[in-house]
């Protein structure tokens, strides 16, 4: 059973990829939370190396709570809200995850596509995943997790230009 | 195994026979922390319903390690290119696995799951004590760093994240076909004396393969000779669901313990587990911890109980909740019904949660569905070693026996009574068996 405060981040999101025009793709959400969540928003969710990057199964728990509460549609592989209800979330929380929301956009140039988001959401994982084993994240040692786990998918200059983004952003 | 890790101890076990630890495995179950684990019942009240099942966490967390041993052997067995790697990173990996399934469990609380959300609240689990124990234990975290093996990275097949290169590893004892379970599901069986829960464990242990994925990342995959003993196994795992963890009595004294950690909560008398929370921070008196057991809690029911305490006289067997209404099957009518009854009792100024209890819980062949990833996909793979181990579908496309039964859940409803409760129940129910029987001879009488 999801928390109160992750449903209601949950919807945010949703919300906000809808009205800036961004895909509201289950990857969409799934990348974004997990993003939310290494930024310090406490969601509580667990995610583990899947096909196409970090995955949390609570995320599709949470997803199908909502739907049986009416307030999103849940497709194969999208989202959509179904009530145009008031924000969930305070004044000052919105503040706080719209800024998160923004710089992720930022990060990979707004580009919401599947590929882009599994790419920065595994390299994501990878620095996150050597730092908490207590190894050290650095451009090699990503780059060895990411080849692991996806083989030759991504080019190395992608996999580095990503971890170069997101490093910068970590220690921001 | 016996060439990679040489282990020199073995231990008498009525499901593998001998299960084989090397010396710094012993030193970790010497540890007073993982000794505890022998006064953590295995099955919490189970015994209340089935009087042998009186076992452990402490040899379930054996069991588990022999069990992720074969399984990786196996895997290793039927993936010669794996044994390409380095023999000392295969001994590395098998040790790390090895670690880990032991301590799995480590971080139990009395009674299980019943007692965690009142001693760990509502944001830690049992996994985030076994991974702080793991890590900052230092009898235990000390013998695992001799092996050149990060605490962390051990914990962190438990909970948290791991690197992509270990998390193939995770699979083996924490996934829908782990170690795990393909140890309790036998060891409870046998401690029960139930046949619930038995399957063929040698053809399942030998069921998964390690595949390239199209961009090179190893993925589980099942081997397609292998589908009925996976089959098998997801059945005995219902089953044994349904007749011991949610079997109706065992779930009556459930209830009863939770209501009675309930009470000591509101009594401030919950007995100090040695731990301390605050922020999300965790902090764990190991001095204290060691001797936080299910005797600890016996202790507290016992002076409870000659205190007059009406839940602690049910979990010394001296009185019991009585089941009023149980269903299985998913339908409108059974929903109705449950909560039409309850209504009743409340009209009747019976008090829920003090009177009478409810308890709810949809029971599946299997969650796999659940688990598709972002492309809407299943991500269970099968082989077929006809062609190479070449990706042959999933395993929904290949077995008709799990797509029928994706969808279809056993939904337990259920309602109880106290002793004391039960004269002004009787009258309660008598209306409302008139009423169903009144309503079911109306729809009789429109379908004629």
């Amino acid at each position: 059973m999801s928390t109160e405060y992750t449903k209601s981040i949950f919807r945010h999101v949703l919300a906000w990829l809808k009205n800036n025009n961004k895909p509201t793709s289950k990857i969409a959400m799934q990348k974004t939370l997990f993003y939310l969540q290494e930024k310090g928003t406490p969601l509580r969710l667990d995610f583990e190396p899947y096909s196409y990057g970090p995955f949390s199964r609570q995320i599709m728990e949470t997803a199908t709570e909502l739907q049986k509460a009416g307030v999103i549609l849940v497709g194969k592989t999208e989202y959509t809200p179904a009530l145009e209800d008031a924000d969930p979330l305070s004044e000052t929380e919105c503040r706080k995850i719209d800024a998160h929301l923004e710089r992720f956009s930022a990060l990979h140039g707004d580009d919401f596509s599947f590929g882009t988001l599994e790419l920065y959401g595994t390299v994501l994982y990878c620095i996150q995943a050597l730092k908490e084993i207590g190894g050290e994240a650095d451009t090699d040692s990503v780059l060895q997790e990411v080849r692991a786990w996806k083989g030759s998918k991504f080019p190395e200059q992608a996999i580095t230009s990503a971890y170069k983004d997101l490093s910068a952003d970590l220690s921001s | 195994m016996q060439q990679l890790l040489k282990p020199t101890h073995r231990i008498r076990d009525p499901i593998y026979g001998y299960i084989w630890l090397t010396d710094s495995e012993l030193n970790i179950i010497d540890t007073p922390i993982f000794q505890r684990l022998r006064r953590i019942g295995q099955l919490a009240l189970t015994k209340y319903v089935y009087p042998t099942a009186e076992h452990s966490r402490f040899v379930h967390s054996l069991g588990v390690l022999q069990a992720a041993t074969n399984i990786f052997e196996e895997v290793l067995r039927f993936n010669p290119e794996l044994r390409e790697d380095s023999e000392d990173s295969l001994r590395q990996n098998l040790q790390l696995l090895r670690y880990a399934a032991l301590l799995h469990d480590v971080g139990h609380m009395p009674f299980s799951h019943a007692a965690e959300r009142f001693f760990l609240g509502k944001d830690l689990t049992h996994e985030d004590i076994g991974r702080y124990l793991i890590m900052y234990d230092p009898e235990i975290a000390d013998e695992i760093q001799k092996h050149n093996i990060l605490p962390n990275s051990v914990a962190n097949l438990l909970k948290g994240k791991q690197t992509p290169s270990l998390a193939i590893l995770k699979k083996f004892i924490s996934d829908e076909f782990d170690a795990d379970r393909a140890d309790f599901l036998l060891r409870d069986s046998y401690f029960c004396g139930v046949k619930y829960g038995e399957y063929d464990y040698i053809r399942y242990a030998g069921s998964f393969r390690l595949v390239n994925g199209e961009d090179g990342g190893r993925n589980f995959a099942i081997e397609k000779g292998n589908l009925h003993a996976v089959e098998s196994f997801l059945l005995a795992r219902y089953h044994y669901y349904l007749q011991v963890p949610f079997h109706r009595t065992r779930r009556g004294y459930d209830i009863v313990l939770e209501r009675y950690f309930q009470d000591l909560q509101e009594r401030e008398s919950l007995p100090n587990a040695g731990l301390s929370i605050e922020d999300f921070q965790l902090e764990i008196d190991t001095n204290v911890f060691q001797f936080f057991d299910d005797y600890t809690i016996f202790e507290q029911i016992k002076k409870d109980m000659a205190n007059g305490n009406p839940w602690a006289k049910i979990l010394m067997r001296q009185d019991r909740l009585h089941p009023i209404f149980d269903t299985e099957k998913d339908t409108d009518n059974n929903e109705n019904n449950f909560i039409d009854l309850q209504e009743d009792l409340d009209n009747a100024g019976l008090k829920k949660n003090e009177d009478y209890f409810t308890f709810e819980k949809k029971v599946g062949v299997h969650k796999i569905l659940e688990k598709s990833d972002e492309m809407g996909e299943s991500v269970y793979p099968v082989v077929d070693k006809a062609e190479g181990n070449k990706q042959v579908g999933t395993i929904l496309d290949h077995s008709s026996l799990l797509e029928s039964t994706q969808k279809r859940q056993t939904h337990l409803r259920r309602i109880y009574v106290t002793t004391s409760s039960r004269t002004k129940v009787k009258e309660v129910l008598r209306l409302f068996h008139q009423r169903i029987a009144a309503r079911e001879q109306r729809r009789r009488g429109g379908t004629q």
